[in-house]
């Protein structure tokens, strides 16, 4: 008998063993998955377009072998160079992207024989560019692109995000507040109507909304009586911000919250005290609110920051389209397809602020997926 | 309880109808009148044709019919099934990946250590913009990409085609992009990445929700993992499993920013990566809210059936409610 249970005893050891190799395989490689592409993107954006389309690496650009004109003391950007293929003598030029001979040979950057800036006849030389400069350069040219224009949609993008998420979690609050205090007539059902809500799909009613805020829309009698006619909120942040006021999931997420944490005995002395309900509702409810507060603004601030599909419906200037647009102008731009480099540092400028937020407040990230999900 | 009724009874309904006033009147404006608007224009000829708009004029079903023929090559119900198609390539490996790290994290003889690290990580991909997920992946896997690179150079070495290939020749290379299957597959591919953490963590919740004495019990009469995972976690999560399949599926009719920004709008090749939303997209940014709209209320009326389908299947059951006493969670 005690054979047995030692043998027992060994043989689950040795299971548990195999399936803790397994667990932490299978975890390994799922988070190699989800750090890869980003940590990637990130070391894309710091090299050159020509480093770019040779591959992966996992160190940051150094851009290796760049042109230095010795006369005027700067390294070339777009350039090219000519000077004496390494084979046979014969007359070549190298551009950005590629390296030509006459005699249709392949040869090094390095090996070229006597190389002159084609432009000017300025001799020079290769060197590597290495340091913060160089490897921030696509972020230059980034931040100065006349097409896409990453800084006003850096700014444009917190401005709706903040002001959306302020007031998706202020007025969810709010509303809670009036169904969890209050008693009114219809409050069951005013209720089951909000819950109901909270399985429309926004697309659905795309259409309506365009209509709405278009020149035939809410905005034509004011229009009409201000005579002009075209007014409409087409092309402006007000269609991305007001609506945020009604929020069924925040709202559903913020009455839960209260029913378990906010005693209406508090309420009650407020009331004793002289204090009307608006300001109770400032100065007493709003602090003990806070935890619900904090995870709200986070995931309302994430999803605004990352929505794409009616900002790019309405936003048609291009100096006031948030990331995402111009994430999806990025796609369709073909002339920036020959600039890689540049266009990871696009990605990593539109990603970047939202996994710094995350790193630092995961912890509550985390642990509120479970309270307020819906979506799956 | 008494003391609860008695505060409420005090005639406080006006600031009540104060408090939710806000919510209703900017929900009835932006949203309310959009959809009962969207369904009053599906059955309208309402359209934008070099800037002159046209309409509404009422034509009944004729917005129906057309975007539902089914004798031409592209309608609604081939969109519907390019969308079911890639978010059932992403969600089976999602439940099952999920399902299984959920019992690993819980397992009480595996003892995971850096779980917290883990969950963290899994989660990240989640709050990145989808958009820019896509365009991230379009770049690996574009023509110039290093993923193209790797299986090209793999393919032409194991073929010799590097050899045998002549001076000027162009090199026929593999282009993920033109290939049907792989241009779903890596969408759902996203899909899968950015949502198993969240489905993990859901589950996660949902098990430890479950009572640990009965794990003990089960330990104790010898039963090994997989018992109980398979006798006692499956069965008593299955309400939570369901909640997680239909949910993901309403968010799968959804999908979006990832098919739109990859084939830039287009849904090549041949449009068998089109989704639903992206046509009601293209209808509703040409202006072609007639169409759009007759797109958007059928998309209405099968989340609408989803959606109660969930409502109806979580009631009497109890696991949903054990997440909530457990967890704090409020699914539902």
């Amino acid at each position: 008998m005690m054979m047995v249970n030692d043998y027992q005893e060994r043989n689950s050891k040795i299971v548990l063993t195999v399936r803790r190799i397994l667990a932490y395989t299978l975890l390994i490689i799922l988070s190699f998955l989800c750090l890869f592409p980003f940590y990637s993107m990130i070391v894309n954006s710091t090299r050159t377009h020509s480093e770019v389309v040779r591959g992966f690496t996992l160190l940051p650009g150094t851009y290796v072998d760049t042109f230095y004109d010795t006369t005027e003391g700067r390294y070339l950007e777009d350039f090219e160079v000519s000077g004496l293929c390494p084979r046979d003598g014969c007359g070549a030029v190298i551009t950005n992207d590629a390296v030509q001979c006459e005699n249709g040979h392949a040869y090094r950057r390095n090996t070229l024989i006597n190389p002159v800036n084609a432009e000017t006849g300025n001799p020079v030389e290769l060197r590597n560019r290495v340091g913060l400069s160089a490897m921030l350069d696509n972020y230059r040219r980034a931040f100065t692109d006349t097409s896409i224009y990453i800084i006003n949609g850096l700014l444009n993008s917190v401005f709706v995000a903040v002001l959306a998420s302020l007031l998706t979690v202020y007025f969810s609050m709010f509303t809670a507040y009036g169904f969890h205090v209050f008693n009114f007539k219809f409050r069951k059902a005013l209720m089951t109507f909000i819950l109901v809500l909270m399985m429309v799909p926004t697309q659905v009613t795309t259409p309506g909304f365009l209509n709405l805020i278009g020149r035939n829309g809410i905005l034509k009698p004011i229009g009409q009586l201000i005579g002009n006619p075209e007014l409409s909120m087409m092309n402006t942040f007000w269609p991305l911000i007001v609506p945020a006021i009604a929020a069924p999931v925040t709202f559903f997420f913020m009455k839960q919250y209260m029913e378990s944490s906010l005693p209406l005995d508090i309420i009650e002395a407020a009331r004793i005290d002289g204090s009307n309900e608006l300001r109770t509702f400032n100065t007493i409810v709003m602090p003990i609110m806070k935890p619900a507060i904090a995870v709200q603004i986070i995931f309302s601030f994430v999803s605004n920051w990352n929505n794409y599909m009616i900002p790019a419906l309405i936003l048609e200037d291009p100096k006031i389209k948030t990331l995402p647009v111009l994430i999806g102008m990025l796609r369709s731009a073909d002339f920036l397809s020959f600039d890689l480099g540049r266009q990871y540092a696009f990605i990593t400028l539109s990603i970047l602020p939202v996994v710094i937020m995350y790193l630092i407040l995961s912890k509550y990230i985390i642990g509120g997926v479970t309270l307020g999900a819906v979506k799956g | 309880m008494a003391s609860l009724n008695r505060k409420k009874a005090v005639n406080y309904a006006k600031w009540g109808y104060f408090f939710i006033a806000p919510f209703f009147i900017i929900y009835i404006i932006f949203s309310l009148v959009p959809l009962l608007s969207t369904f009053y224009y599906s059955f309208t000829e309402y359209y934008r044709r070099t800037g002159i708009w046209e309409g509404p004029n009422w034509i009944g079903f004729e917005n129906f019919k057309e975007i539902l023929d089914f004798s031409a090559r592209q309608n609604l119900l081939v969109y519907f099934k390019n969308t079911f198609l890639i978010w059932i390539i992403g969600f089976i490996p999602q439940i099952i990946v999920s399902l299984l790290l959920a019992s690993w994290f819980t397992d009480l003889r595996l003892k995971l250590k850096g779980s917290a690290f883990f969950k963290v990580v899994i989660y990240l991909p989640n709050v990145i913009m989808a958009a820019a997920v896509s365009m991230l992946f379009f770049n690996f896997f574009g023509d110039l990409g290093p993923v193209n690179d790797i299986v090209n150079t793999f393919f032409s070495n194991a073929k010799g085609l590097m050899e045998n290939m002549k001076d000027g020749e162009p090199f026929k290379f593999f282009q993920f992009f033109n290939s049907v299957g792989a241009t779903r597959g890596i969408i759902a591919g996203i899909n899968f990445l950015m949502w198993f953490g969240n489905t993990t963590i859901l589950l996660l919740a949902a098990i430890l929700g479950v009572d640990v004495s009965l794990y003990e019990s089960a330990q104790i009469d010898g039963a090994n993992a997989t018992q109980s995972f398979w006798r006692i976690t499956i069965p008593l999560i299955r309400p939570l499993m369901v909640y997680v399949f239909i949910t993901s599926l309403i968010g799968g009719l959804q999908m979006f920013d990832i098919p739109n920004v990859m084939t830039n709008a287009t849904g090549n090749p041949d449009m068998t990566s089109r989704t639903v939303v992206m046509y009601l997209n293209t209808m509703a940014g040409g202006g072609d809210y007639g169409r759009a709209s007759a797109v958007a209320v059928i998309l209405f009326i099968i989340s609408a059936v989803l959606s109660f389908l969930i409502f109806w299947l979580g009631r009497d059951r109890d696991a949903v409610k054990r997440v909530k006493r457990g967890k704090g969670a409020t699914l539902l």
